[in-house]
């Protein structure tokens, strides 16, 4: 906040800074050019006036001479004096003076310019008489005899007025200049030259002083005396100003140096705080990337390094060994202080020429992340940083804890992830430490497929594509369907069909079992209703033992009132509450069930279940029907089964009977029914007795 | 000693240069400016009873420019007060009108429009009655790029038109380019025209026009009724009598001659102006010599007059 401060009276600093600059520049320049135009107008009249003299001079000298330059500069003395007194320096009250000044010139300006016009009106008439006299005089030698004393008169009168014009000088011509005096006795054309002569004589005698003193005033210094004093006046003024304004340009550039100063005080400190906020940054970075306990790089740190696979790590997950029981028995404190000793303690010498980073990754996990080691070697490192840990004496408060750690290493991705799972499996063997992760553990793939298995039944549940199916079961004696097993199917979203091997484990570990078992329930309680075969239906002992299920069940039951329901006891060697599974028989005997013991003659099958429980049928495995005819041992097991059956008086049902020659065997063993695709495949719809072809 | 005499006065007479300059040829001018002038010249439309236009006074085509009535007739067929002067080469006069009260072309456009006697109109009047036409408001558009027409801008077309007003080439200006010869007489007259002095104010590109000069400088010269001379304006009796020396090309086509146009032929004129001015009689021959001169100071009709408005 500080700093947007600072850098907003920073730019109003320059900004005010530029504007005193620029408008000091544009008056300075505003100045400078009334200056130089008041100058040059003064100048202007200058060399207008002096024109005009030379002008002037040469016309009274010249005969005949052209005007129009004399003429030219009689407008531009006006013009160049209008020009003047509008130059604008004058609306300035400081120049009053020369104002004043300038405007003393108009009358000497006029007074020239009529001057001027009343010098070239008498100009006019002093030339012509001037002709007139110089072609006339010649003309006297005829007129008058030469002895005739008007050629003295003449000659005197001409040599007066040229002496007169040559020097310019007026006293040459006096009142007492005298005209050619005429003779009674001169003849008419005489008379008349003498008339004519004295016409022009008498001009010049008349207007020479006048000539001559235009002359004078035209080439009076008046004008530029005028001038002089006005410029005069002017530089004392605009000098004072020139000084003044220097004067502003030292304050301005003492003002530029200070505030220049401040700006280079202020980009330093700005500097300085952008110091101190890049320590602030990079302590956050530290807090952000580091674990506060241990100082070790944190979580976060360790998912952004390996959030960009470009190196190869090796991680070593180390897992601290019941941590909980640690902290329960002696407090966080003294936990937290174990953390730390150990956050040390891995950093073995050893780990060092793998470019090693560590990590705090959980309460009580450690990572280490290693670039370029081998297998063989990671074990070895895993090994000494295990026992390093075991051996190791942890003195805390005088308590000495020792502690073990379990490690993973994993070199696949995600790291974390595989090293956790090795981890787990790890916990379960006590007498393992340390454990490469190993593809084949394939963990995630189960974990996957799990996943997808629940959601698909879950699904399935949803939009009832749960379906019994029932596979016909034969009397082998008379010939006929006596019986149907109900089978759970999945129809799935495409028209397939799914078994339950494919999804029934991993549903059994969840909530969805009992879903699907409340399904075929109420299935197969409805087909049992409306048909005289007896129906069987599995239930194993997660089923038995689910109470409110079994209240369901038997409440169903009760209201359906049917007596053609069979139960077929599945996974008979997990059948480990016998009491629960004794109740539950004599329970279901009352509503006419028989029981079935499903699968046997695999695994540990368990022949005190005939002596416990009331076995009605005894269902032969599969496995073992399927081999009869290939298989000498298990037809041997297949006859001893029936043997034993026929002994203790149950019934039999031969599984898997797939062909004629299965189906022949048994039915010369004696076995009382046979199911399989021989007899018919499990189908939505029950069987009739013409589709059985035996 | 009579060669005496005459020495002397070749002291006193010092002969300068030639004193008379040829009319610059293509003398500068807006010619966009100047057609629209000189519609507006010949246009009526600048006077209040829609009656009289400048060319009126200024016969460009006939009349060398000028009025061949003595005095000249404005609105209502008032009487004008003294002879008007021709408008052509006008621009290279130093003053304007006979009393050169006007410093410029633009000064004096403004008179004759504003004279009650003349055009008699207001500024506001000029502007109103040309905006009243669809071409003047399209052709100030197309010149000045304005939607309102000022009067300023008409006197600028005006003055435009009049700077065009030129007679270069006249026989005389060829003479002194040395493109032409001239005729004895004529080459007698021009010098007979330096001798007896007619030079000393008939000088410059316009043989006058570039100065003020009393008429009757050795003769009082009595006229008939007050012209407006330049005691008129100055009140000074120095100045009784004053006018501008009036140009004289063209001269033979400006007749009546003098302020007053007293003079009817140039014959006249002379005879007058060596009285009053030179105060000598010239002999018959002399003024025939120095009218042919004057007659070779007609010149070209001025371009623009062949243009199509």
């Amino acid at each position: 906040m500080k700093l947007y401060k600072n850098i907003f009276f920073l730019s109003l600093i320059v900004s005010g800074l530029f504007y005193i600059i620029s408008s000091f520049y544009s008056y300075e320049q505003k100045f400078s050019s009334e200056i130089k135009s008041f100058r040059a107008s003064i100048s202007y009249i200058e060399r207008d006036n002096s024109d005009l003299k030379y002008n002037i001079l040469q016309s009274s000298i010249y005969a005949y001479y052209n005007q129009d330059e004399t003429a030219k500069y009689v407008n531009l003395l006006q013009s160049d004096y209008d020009h003047l007194k509008n130059e604008s320096i004058l609306d300035d009250s400081n120049y009053a003076d020369v104002k004043s000044h300038v405007n003393q010139l108009s009358p000497i300006v006029n007074d020239k310019i009529n001057s001027i016009q009343k010098y070239l009106i008498i100009n006019a008439g002093i030339k012509n008489s001037f002709i007139f006299l110089s072609r006339e005089a010649s003309k006297s030698n005829a007129l008058f005899s030469s002895n005739d004393p008007i050629h003295l008169q003449i000659t005197s009168l001409i040599t007066t007025f040229s002496n007169a014009r040559r020097i310019l000088d007026s006293d040459y011509i006096d009142s007492n200049v005298n005209l050619l005096s005429s003779d009674v006795n001169y003849t008419q054309e005489q008379k008349e030259f003498i008339t004519k002569f004295n016409l022009h004589a008498a001009y010049l005698k008349n207007n020479f002083k006048e000539f001559i003193s235009l002359v004078n005033i035209i080439l009076e210094n008046n004008i530029n005396t005028k001038l002089s004093s006005t410029n005069k006046v002017f530089d004392n003024i605009s000098t004072h100003d020139t000084q003044i304004l220097n004067y502003f340009t030292f304050f301005i550039i003492t003002i530029s140096s200070i505030l220049f100063g401040i700006i280079i005080f202020l980009l330093i400190k700005i500097a300085n705080e952008n110091k101190t906020l890049k320590a602030t940054q990079t302590q956050l970075d530290y807090l952000l990337t580091h674990d506060k306990l241990t100082s070790l790089f944190n979580r976060y740190e360790f998912e952004q390094l390996v959030a960009s696979p470009n190196t190869e790590y090796t991680l070593l997950l180390i897992n601290v060994d019941k941590f909980k029981q640690v902290n329960d028995l002696y407090g966080n404190s003294i936990g937290n202080i174990l953390l730390q000793e150990i956050s040390k303690l891995i950093q073995l010498e050893v780990l060092k020429s793998y470019i090693p980073k560590y990590f705090r990754v959980g309460g009580d996990e450690f990572a280490i992340l290693l670039q370029q080691i081998s297998t063989h070697d990671a074990n070895i490192v895993a090994n000494s940083l295990s026992n390093t840990i075991l051996s190791h004496d942890f003195v805390v408060s005088d308590i000495s804890i020792h502690v073990s750690v379990s490690i993973a290493i994993n070199q696949e991705y995600p790291l974390l992830e595989n090293a956790d799972m090795t981890l787990k499996h790890i916990k379960k063997l006590p007498e393992i430490r340390y454990m490469f992760f190993d593809k084949k553990m394939n963990f995630l793939e189960t974990i996957k497929t799990n996943i997808n298995t629940i959601n698909l039944v879950e699904d399935a549940i949803a939009e009832d594509r749960i379906v019994t199916f029932y596979q016909p079961i034969l009397n082998i004696k008379s010939k006929k369907i006596e019986k149907y097993e109900a089978l759970v199917r999945i129809i799935e979203k495409d028209g397939s069909i799914l078994t339950p091997y494919t999804f029934l484990p991993i549903v059994q570990q969840t909530n969805l079992y009992q879903d699907i078992t409340k399904i075929m329930i109420e299935n197969v309680l409805q087909k049992a209703k409306v048909n005289s075969y007896r129906f069987s239906i599995n239930f194993s002992m997660q089923d038995i033992s689910n109470i409110p299920l079994m209240e369901i069940f038997f409440s169903q039951l009760e209201s359906s009132n049917v007596s053609n329901l069979d139960i077929e006891l599945l996974e008979t060697e997990h059948l480990y509450n016998l009491s629960m599974v004794k109740d539950f028989i004599l329970k279901v005997k009352k509503f006419g069930c028989n029981i079935l013991i499903d699968d046997f003659g695999t695994g540990y099958s368990n022949f005190s279940y005939f002596s416990e429980l009331e076995i009605d049928i005894l269902k032969i495995d599969g496995s073992i029907t399927k081999e009869i005819n290939h298989n000498s041992k298990k037809l041997q097991i297949f006859k001893a089964i029936s043997s034993f059956s026929d002994a203790i008086g149950t019934k039999t049902i031969a599984e898997f009977v797939e062909n004629r020659e299965i189906y022949k065997t048994i039915e010369e063993i004696g076995i009382t029914y046979a199911q399989g695709y021989f007899i018919g495949k499990p189908s939505p719809i029950l069987l009739e007795e013409d589709d059985i072809t035996i | 000693m009579r060669y005496f005499v005459l020495t002397l006065f070749f002291g006193l007479t010092v002969f300068a240069k030639e004193p008379i300059s040829p009319i610059p040829l293509n003398a500068p001018y807006d010619k966009q400016k100047a057609l629209l002038g000189y519609r507006l010249f010949m246009d009526p439309i600048l006077s209040s009873t829609n009656s009289v236009a400048c060319a009126s006074c200024h016969d460009i085509f006939s009349g060398g420019g000028a009025d061949r009535n003595k005095v000249s007739f404005g609105v209502y067929n008032k009487k004008g007060n003294i002879q008007s002067p021709t408008v052509l080469n006008a621009r290279y006069n130093f003053k304007q009108f006979w009393n050169g009260r006007a410093q410029d072309l633009y000064q004096q456009a403004n008179g004759p429009i504003h004279n009650p006697v003349e055009l008699n109109m207001t500024n506001k009047d000029v502007e109103k009655e040309l905006s009243t036409s669809q071409l003047y408001r399209s052709l100030f558009l197309q010149i000045y790029k304005t939607n309102t027409i000022q009067f300023s801008q008409v006197i600028d077309a005006i003055v435009e038109f009049e700077k065009a007003l030129t007679t270069p080439n006249s026989r005389f200006d060829r003479y002194l380019r040395g493109e032409k010869s001239l005729s004895q007489d004529e080459i007698d007259g021009y010098t007979l025209f330096k001798q007896v002095g007619c030079i000393t104010c008939h000088n410059g590109i316009n043989l006058g026009g570039n100065s003020m000069q009393k008429i009757g400088l050795f003769e009082e010269y009595k006229n008939q009724k007050n012209y407006p001379d330049l005691y008129s304006i100055t009140h000074d009796p120095d100045y009784k009598n004053v006018f501008k020396v009036p140009t004289l090309r063209n001269i033979s086509q400006t007749a009546p001659y003098l302020h007053d146009g007293s003079a009817k032929t140039l014959k006249d004129s002379v005879i007058a102006m060596s009285r009053y001015q030179l105060g000598s009689t010239l002999s018959n021959q002399e003024i025939e010599k120095i009218v042919k001169f004057l007659k070779t100071l007609d010149g070209e009709t001025p371009k623009i007059l062949k243009e199509k408005i």
